[in-house]
């Protein structure tokens, strides 16, 4: 029998808030108790009172986190829950009937194109399989402004609809404005087009759904008239980094359980994580435009992370959001290594703290209030950890100093009938049973992860190495929440890599030379001052001094190769047999990307340079009135000196001027090609002979010592 | 005759040439071969009427005039301005794969019908027809912390609030540690 999410009654969520929450609340009580107990018995000093308040913050939670791998435990046990979206229709459920208008859409910003389109090409196929294409439509948003990414999705979105025979259903959209970056984007959609199709299903660059799942979730829209979003539970793949693959491995294995734990208590009040979503597009168009916050600063009013706010805003209208966490064909990448991964954090960080305009607005659902608290202390959560530590430690050694008796090591923890050791003791449970317990319910089904003794080695070096990290993460959280809230830049130079590279020793020594510094200063400190807290603080201080070696080492794909090898951090979709078709096919695909124009100004030479690509952009460029004189003449000006100077004597916005600006491309591909090679600038002049080495002719007057 | 232009300007107007259709990856060698042989031809006709361009630059603007005269008879769209009709017309070649299933066709006089068919069906949108609907944010009440930032600080700026928190700290620490040593337990 199939689940009827309108006949959920107020008594069955109120049950499950109440034993969610009220779990919460006795374990934070509980540890908080546990921790007023442990201070000196004579009364709690102001420094033990800012440790315990700092406590309550951050126990609720590891408590939180506890108890939702526990329901969702419980709920695994008991053959799953009932109460979820993706059972409100049958397993083999199809669309009957004509399919409703459902647009696809990727927000691209000058990401991998070769990926960017595969990924289409494998959804497309995907849904051909399952006889409901019909219903769909691909739109490739792009805010792209490298012109090699540019100028390659344009030739990579027409091969594709040549390709699959697919123009006038896969369509490609370059918007001149990258206003509002990829919430914008989205909304551009919807004025331009959104009022055409019943469901948008939002992707990102890297996502991946199989043509069933996306099917499926149309299915579950249109059987649920109430619901205007569903979240699906994106698992992440392709992982060859050994960053990647402890993260690919970590969310197959303890994901589900979180998954569930949260399906548990919210129902449908679930979160929006931005893509890999089905959402109504009337209702979103109607009450989900992002407002602008209350900041006086009026560059800081655009909201950065929307996916949080919108769910907020669906709920507002009386719309359900669930999360369809049990529904398998949802994939995405995680970043390759971790600079990667910080700078992504970064952002998240800036996004996620701005949601706290919204903790205490009116109309707001109470569980998206527990979303955007939540989301608030995945970075705030840092900045308070360091303090309660720093707090802690110097309480310890003030102790320490104070009491004559205390000399042995570790004495100050003993003073209390022995709550601190209770204390500790729940703690690390708190963290690590959720791991044990979806080791539990994994091993039965080990085979894929390379067997049950390899599947336990992976879970306990997964969860070294993040121990280790993690107090490196908390240094730049931190960093990255003061200056947030100081309105300060945060600058992090790191760049986008492949797997292939990863981070050279020197190079992560550059990026993360703050953890090793802090370990250094920490060390000699506790030293000096609380030699016997050392031992306490060896897992946190040694996470800070390897900081550099650990990151470099985990962005190796070499490393991570050897692990595949070795069925470590295996997960089923690696395995050809269980993966669905449609990672098979990118990942069988990946790679066979022409490297000719891999350059530098490489997507400026193939807009002049190559006729078909040349003729391709300035197709699709959209023609514009006329300019002022003054417009015409800059531009003039810009190609002149392009052409004259080589690439290097324009900067970045000049490049991508002229890549706007049909005339002047037209004027430097005329250039380009009808100059004799003796009038050509070296940097073109190189071009032109490899352009014509490339077509088998070779002219030795063309050549000259300059690379590109 | 020109006598006066040397040998090697016009072999490098035909290694332009054949660079120039070979990067249009339309047909084969043998027909891009004959193409550039005949443009050249035309563009010596040319360059000994003005012989201050250079053979390159007579052979390209040769080629292009070429390419413009051809796509105005093979594309039916005819409001197109002959700048954008080569890249239309390179477009719809591309898009149709008109390069592999007519090799020998670019610039014929007579270009086969299903040729010209095809690529007059090619269309360069890129988006469906535009149906513009509004969507504009509702106004949004944030609450007591809208309140709280105007109304007790006016302009809420958190750099003075982390500035008087730290002077807050250092002052907390310096009264603990003023503390311990006043009172030493």
């Amino acid at each position: 029998m199939t689940f009827q999410p309108e006949k959920l009654t107020a008594d069955f969520v109120a049950f499950r808030r109440a034993t969610f929450f009220g779990a919460i609340l006795a374990t934070t009580g509980l540890g908080a108790w546990l921790l007023w107990k442990s201070f000196r018995p004579e009364g709690i000093s102001p420094l033990e009172w800012a440790q315990l308040v700092l406590f309550v913050l951050l126990f609720q939670q590891i408590a939180t986190g506890f108890w939702l791998v526990i329901f969702g435990f419980v709920t695994q046990l008991v053959g799953g829950d009932r109460a979820q979206i993706a059972r409100s229709i049958d397993e083999n459920a199809t669309l009957e009937g004509e399919p409703p208008a459902t647009a696809i859409v990727l927000p691209i910003y000058n990401e991998d194109v070769e990926r960017v389109f595969l990924g289409v090409e494998a959804m497309w196929r995907g849904l051909e399989k399952t006889g409901q294409i019909e219903g769909f439509d691909f739109f490739i948003l792009s805010d792209s402004n490298r012109p090699e990414n540019w100028l390659g999705e344009e030739m990579a979105w027409l091969d594709l609809c040549k390709k699959l025979n697919a123009f006038g259903r896969i369509f490609y959209r370059k918007r001149r404005t990258p206003r509002n970056s990829k919430s914008g984007n989205v909304a551009d959609f919807c004025r331009r087009w959104g009022s055409r199709y019943r469901y948008m299903i939002v992707l990102d660059a890297d996502s991946i759904m199989t043509g069933n799942l996306l099917a499926r979730l149309v299915a579950m829209m249109e059987r649920n008239p109430r619901v205007g979003l569903i979240q699906t539970g994106p698992q992440l793949a392709f992982g060859r980094t050994f960053f990647r693959r402890l993260q690919q491995f970590a969310s197959k294995v303890y994901a589900p359980l979180f998954a569930a734990g949260s399906n548990y208590w919210h129902l449908f009040a679930s979160n929006y994580w931005g893509h890999n979503a089905i959402i109504r597009l009337r209702p979103f168009m109607d009450y989900c435009d992002l407002p602008e916050l209350p900041d006086p600063d009026s560059r800081r009013r655009h909201i950065f992370s929307h996916d949080t706010v919108e769910a907020a805003l669906m709920r507002k209208a009386g719309f359900d959001v669930w999360f369809a966490y049990t529904e398998a064909g949802s994939y995405e990448e995680g970043p390759p290594n971790l600079s990667d991964s910080l700078g992504r954090d970064r952002r998240w960080c800036l996004g996620n703290l701005q949601h706290f305009w919204f903790l205490f607005a009116p109309g707001i659902d109470f569980a998206n209030r527990f979303h955007i608290w939540m989301g608030v202390m995945v970075y705030l959560s840092s900045p308070l950890w360091l303090l309660f530590l720093i707090f802690g430690a110097v309480d310890l050694a003030l102790k320490q100093r104070f009491s004559l008796l205390s000399s042995l090591p570790g004495e100050g923890l003993v003073q209390s009938g022995g709550a601190v050791q209770w204390l500790l003791l729940a703690t690390f449970a708190l963290l690590f049973v959720p791991k044990l317990l979806a080791l539990l319910l994994t091993i039965p089904r080990s085979k894929p992860y390379g067997g049950a003794l390899r599947l336990a080695a992976s879970t306990l070096i997964e969860t070294v190495i993040w121990t280790l990290l993690a107090p490196a993460i908390m240094l730049y959280y931190t960093q990255f929440v003061v200056m947030n809230l100081a309105g300060l830049h945060v600058p992090w130079n790191a760049q986008n890599r492949s797997d292939d590279k990863g981070l050279g020793l020197v190079e992560s020594f550059r990026i993360f030379w703050m953890p090793p510094s802090v370990g250094v200063i920490a060390t000699l400190c506790l030293s000096l001052y609380a030699p016997q807290l050392l031992w306490l603080l060896a897992p946190i201080l040694a996470g800070w001094l390897l900081a550099p070696v650990l990151a470099c080492l985990t962005s190796k794909a070499t490393l991570g190769d050897w692990a595949r090898r070795h069925k470590l951090f295996l997960i089923p979709e690696e395995t050809k047999s269980l993966a669905p078709e449609e990672l098979n096919f990118v990942e069988d695909n990946q790679g066979r990307e022409d490297p000719a124009w891999d350059y530098p100004f490489g997507g400026t030479a193939r807009a002049v340079i190559d006729p078909l690509t040349h003729a391709v952009h300035v197709a699709l460029l959209r023609q514009r009135p006329e300019r002022p004189d003054e417009t015409e003449n800059y531009l003039a000006s810009l190609r002149v000196k392009l052409i004259e100077q080589g690439p290097s004597a324009l900067d970045a916005r000049q490049h991508y001027a002229l890549l706007w600006n049909a005339d002047s491309l037209r004027w430097l591909h005329h250039e380009f090609w009808s100059r004799p090679a003796a009038h050509l600038h070296p940097w073109w002049r190189d071009r032109l002979a490899e352009v014509t080495r490339r077509v088998g002719l070779s002219d030795a007057r063309l050549e000259t010592d300059t690379k590109p | 005759m020109d006598t006066v232009t040397p040998q090697s300007e016009w072999d490098e107007a035909l290694a332009r040439l054949l660079a120039f259709f070979a990067a249009l990856e339309f047909g084969g060698i043998e027909h891009r071969t004959s193409l550039a042989m005949r443009l050249l031809s035309e563009a010596r006709e040319r360059h000994s009427e003005n012989s201050g361009i250079s053979p390159v630059e007579t052979a390209m603007d040769v080629a292009s005039e070429s390419l413009e005269k051809w796509f105005a008879q093979v594309l039916a769209e005819s409001h197109l301005s002959p700048a954008n009709r080569v890249a239309v017309g390179l477009f719809a070649v591309r898009a149709t794969n008109a390069g592999t299933v007519w090799p020998a066709a670019l610039l014929s006089d007579l270009p086969p019908a299903d040729l010209r068919a095809a690529l007059s069906r090619v269309s360069t949108r890129t988006g469906p027809d535009l149906a513009i609907t509004s969507m504009t944010s509702r106004k949004m009440d944030y609450g007591a912390m809208q309140v709280i930032a105007q109304e007790t600080w006016h302009k809420f700026a958190w750099a003075p609030i982390l500035r008087a928190a730290g002077i807050w700290t250092a002052i907390f620490f310096a009264v603990l540690f003023a503390y311990g040593r006043l009172f030493p337990q």
